[in-house]
């Protein structure tokens, strides 16, 4: 019985990997060979477009993004567990960022380009923005 | 009843024993106690970088992190660094096999509750080694290579059988 529950349990997840972004427990013997870069900015409530690579109000984008591949965006690379689970990443890390930094008084959202290629396919372009910041209003 | 579907329910009957068969029969648990010997230095490895942060301070929830769901606990930082150094010192305890189901029972579960904590925890890597610990917890895997087996022998307790049930294999 526990054995056939751990099966089930097991195909349960894989199945789940097929519609969920982050795919916990779907392993996949091969992953993609999907890549991705982003050029993620800040949005002032002047309308400046800053780069996140340059610190702000005492916040390093690497410090506050430093894990699952999102420290250095703008440099193309490998998309970790797939696609759908890096991008996903991404949008949530923008909304965490607007969210977590309490000193900065001049960013209204936060904007991500992102360049990706699934496997080898062409380059598709797209915008993330981040929730509006409250205290920007 | 028809004839058909008697015939196939008996073939089930049998395909189900004979399951049962090849999952209960005896095994030695030696490659599991080996397992779990090498599995502790593995969890010390995957709890470096977070005791690492610990010492200087910081813990998941000071960088992005996303929750799975609102209801799973958080515990406040103490406690959350308790419980990372607590798992570090089972780990050790359960590669030496000293108190070995209740040492593999408390690694398995920080090292658990550490992974779901948030998305940005999960690599297939740990998810692994959580599905490894969680076997190790309910095999008997503590029954030789241990410093329990030893403690046993010098006082010259009863050995228990080295050989389980294989379908923790």
């Amino acid at each position: 019985m526990v054995v056939a529950a751990v099966v089930v349990t097991q195909l349960v997840f894989v199945a789940r990997g097929y519609w969920s972004d982050h795919k916990e427990f779907a392993f996949q013997m091969f992953p993609e060979s999907s890549t991705w870069r982003a050029e993620v900015v800040r949005v002032t409530t002047d309308g400046r477009r800053v780069p996140v690579e340059t610190p702000w109000s005492g916040y390093r984008w690497e410090e506050l993004v430093p894990d699952t591949g999102l420290s250095y965006p703008s440099i193309r690379r490998h998309a970790v567990a797939g696609l759908d689970n890096q991008l996903a990443f991404l949008e949530s890390a923008l909304d965490w960022v607007a969210d977590h930094t309490p000193h900065d008084h001049e960013t209204r959202y936060l904007e991500a380009r992102v360049t990706s290629w699934h496997n080898a396919d062409p380059p598709r372009v797209s915008v993330m923005r981040s929730s509006v910041r409250e205290s920007s209003e | 009843m028809t004839a058909v579907p008697l015939r196939a329910q008996r073939s089930v009957g049998a395909v189900t024993a004979a399951v049962d068969e090849l999952l209960g029969r005896p095994v030695s648990m030696r490659s599991l106690a080996l397992l779990r010997v090498l599995a502790g230095p593995v969890v010390l490895l995957h709890l470096q970088p977070f005791l690492a942060d610990s010492l200087d301070g910081r813990i998941y929830s000071d960088a992005f992190y996303e929750p799975y769901a609102g209801w799973y606990p958080e515990v406040p930082e103490p406690v959350y660094t308790g419980f990372l150094w607590l798992a570090a010192l089972a780990a050790v305890t359960m590669s030496l096999g000293l108190l070995t189901r209740a040492a593999t029972a408390t690694t398995f579960a920080i090292v658990t509750y550490n992974l779901f904590l948030s998305t940005t925890h999960f690599h297939n890597n740990r998810a692994y080694l959580v599905i490894v610990l969680g076997l190790l917890t309910v095999a008997p895997c503590g029954r030789e290579l241990s410093l329990d087996a030893l403690r046993r022998r010098r006082r010259g307790r009863p050995q228990p059988a080295l050989s389980a049930p294989a379908w923790p294999l």
